[in-house]
């Protein structure tokens, strides 16, 4: 039933009868398309609440589709976001709600936030949703006294730990770094990944945001993979340079129905299929090894491939969760771009960098040097790049993955042109 | 190192330290540390042992379970070396190695600090043995120790 450690039942796993449902085409799959994308100015320190920038991003994406406030009928959120449904409507002055979703697993679930979003149009159960996600956690932000109301959440823990994290705050895994470096460390261990592997991620994805004026470090120039060795080491095997920044800022985006979106203004992202999945996560570490993630993640990309035209040759590029470079090598196996544990050896000589390369990875500079909006700046990222106004243009661009943190339950999508 | 006493939380080393938050479904996980014993939950229904606590077993399904003495063994199956506190009870204790420890008897995997073990030192693979951390009236932690010392 469940795969154990790397290289013992792995083939349990893999021998496993098919499921039915796994051949058969999704209900929802190509039915609903991203019309609309929003977004704040990103920033260490914006000085601004997170219902603020979370409006502002909201009226920017809705006037992108050429829609009214009054016209989006359905909201879809990270459960994470503080924000309800009925404090955004009482805010910006929505439509009738008729159907809301929220998703958890923080970095995990930016996926499953477009995905029942697209189910919510798809369905009929509302015309127009609105997602969005906004944070202030950049150094200079706001600090109010919530979790995510500014500041880092670890840094707010409380003097008892309930959950499943009391097996590991108190022992001195006090935030997600920390939980990452153990899962980087024996990463490393069983497939030979190396800190130059890591710095592959670093480089491609900065270079990616030094072309793009609206990213936070791309306005400090490259890196190279010096400065990445050299930088500090915040928990071994991470480095500062393998850790996303910290930031404020607001995305939101608009996810209609395809009939709808063919009359709207913008040339059509469609969303094509998409796929989730729970695996051992994180914040659950215990459970990483004995569950066998590597083997579980697998099924993600197979679902999300499977049921689709396209293969993961055909994908132009991909806008992976870049909280930390090891999760991202382990993000393309997960998606089959290559196998398990050749992360490493897919990122060697430029393959991750565009607009050339073997498969440019988060084109916008990602949440390692764009900004750190818990994933979703990836999901504009990817329309841009369908409407061919990405700062970095994979020319013709057809389809592009999206895919939600590795180290949580997660999803993944593909988006693509008409 | 271990201590043994008691301390009151206010003057104690570990004020600042975040402490478990005992449960319905792991409380006697807590009692068996603080009486310096380490029991898992041993699945009656197939026999494998599992951590963090839970009502059922994932493997068979089973409900029915009784709290085993492990021997406390293990290895070094991954780790890390914290350079950045994050909080500041952590801030004179960095760099702080804490280890992902494999037990001996088989798929049970276990967070905890390795004590008076040298940064440097730490590697996968390496055996260790259990030790009790009294941190609060009602708390010990389990943590983590060189076995070839």
């Amino acid at each position: 039933m469940r795969g154990r450690s790397p290289s013992s039942d792995a083939r349990v796993w893999n021998q496993r009868p098919e499921r039915a449902t796994d051949m058969r085409k999704s209900l929802i799959q190509d039915k609903a398309a991203i019309t609309g994308i929003g977004q704040t100015e990103f920033s260490q320190g914006l000085n601004r609440s997170v219902m603020d920038m979370a409006a502002e991003a909201i009226f920017k994406a809705i006037d992108d589709a050429g829609l009214k406030p009054e016209d989006i009928d359905g909201m879809s959120r990270y459960h994470m976001q503080d924000e309800w449904e009925n404090w955004i409507h009482a805010t910006v002055g929505l439509g009738e709600i008729t159907y809301y979703a929220d998703q958890p697993h923080g970095g995990g679930s930016y996926a499953a936030v477009i995905i029942s979003a697209a189910m919510g149009v798809a369905t009929g159960l509302c015309n127009h949703v609105i997602a969005f996600r906004s944070r202030a956690r950049g150094r200079k932000s706001v600090f109010g006294p919530g979790g995510d109301q500014g500041g880092r959440p670890w840094e707010k823990v409380e003097a008892r730990i309930p959950g499943t994290m009391q097996y590991f705050r108190p022992f001195g895994l006090m935030s997600p770094v920390q939980e990452m470096a153990a899962i980087a460390q024996r990463y490393m261990h069983d497939y030979g990944i190396t800190e130059e592997h890591f710095s592959n991620v670093a480089i491609a994805i900065r270079n990616h945001a030094v072309r793009n004026p609206l990213s936070v470090m791309g306005r400090r120039g490259p890196i190279s993979m010096h400065e990445h060795h050299e930088s500090r080491m915040i928990a071994d095997p991470i480095r500062l340079l393998d850790c996303c920044i910290e930031t404020d800022g607001a995305v939101a985006v608009v996810v209609s129905s395809v009939e709808a979106a063919r009359s709207l203004r913008q040339p059509l992202a469609v969303i094509h299929t998409m796929a989730q999945h729970t695996q051992p996560a994180h914040y659950h570490l215990t459970e990483w090894w004995r569950f066998n993630r590597d083997e579980m993640a697998l099924e993600l990309g197979r679902r999300l491939f499977e049921r689709s035209e396209f293969k993961p040759d055909d994908i132009d590029a991909v806008m992976l969760y870049d909280h930390f470079t090891p999760m991202v090598l382990l993000a393309l196996e997960d998606l089959g771009f290559c196998g398990r544990g050749e992360g490493g050896a897919f990122s060697e000589n430029g393959a991750l960098e565009g607009p050339g390369g073997r498969l440019p990875v988060n084109t916008h500079g990602g949440q390692l040097s764009e900004a750190f909006i818990h994933g979703f700046n990836n999901v504009p990222e990817a329309v841009r790049q369908i409407r061919g106004t990405s700062t970095t243009q994979v020319p013709g661009a057809r389809a592009v993955a999206v895919s939600a943190a590795s180290s949580d339950p997660t999803g993944a999508f593909i988006l693509r042109g008409d | 190192m271990t201590q043994t006493g008691k301390p009151e939380t206010r003057f104690s080393p570990y004020a600042g330290l975040p402490l478990p938050q005992p449960s319905w479904d792991n409380y006697k996980f807590w009692e068996y540390c603080k009486a310096h014993e380490l029991r898992l939950q041993k699945c009656s229904g197939c026999g494998e042992l599992r951590y963090y606590p839970r009502p059922a077993c994932p493997e068979c399904h089973s409900m029915e379970f009784e709290w085993t003495k492990v021997s406390g063994k293990g290895t070094v199956y991954s780790y890390t070396i914290a350079h950045h506190p994050v909080l500041p009870f952590f801030a004179d204790k960095v760099p702080l190695p804490v280890g992902v420890i494999k037990l001996d008897e088989g798929e049970v995997y276990m967070v905890g600090r390795l004590m008076d073990v040298d940064p440097g030192d730490v590697k996968i693979g390496m055996p260790v043995q259990v030790m009790f951390e009294d941190v609060a009236e009602d708390i010990t932690l389990p943590q983590w120790r060189r076995a070839d010392d």
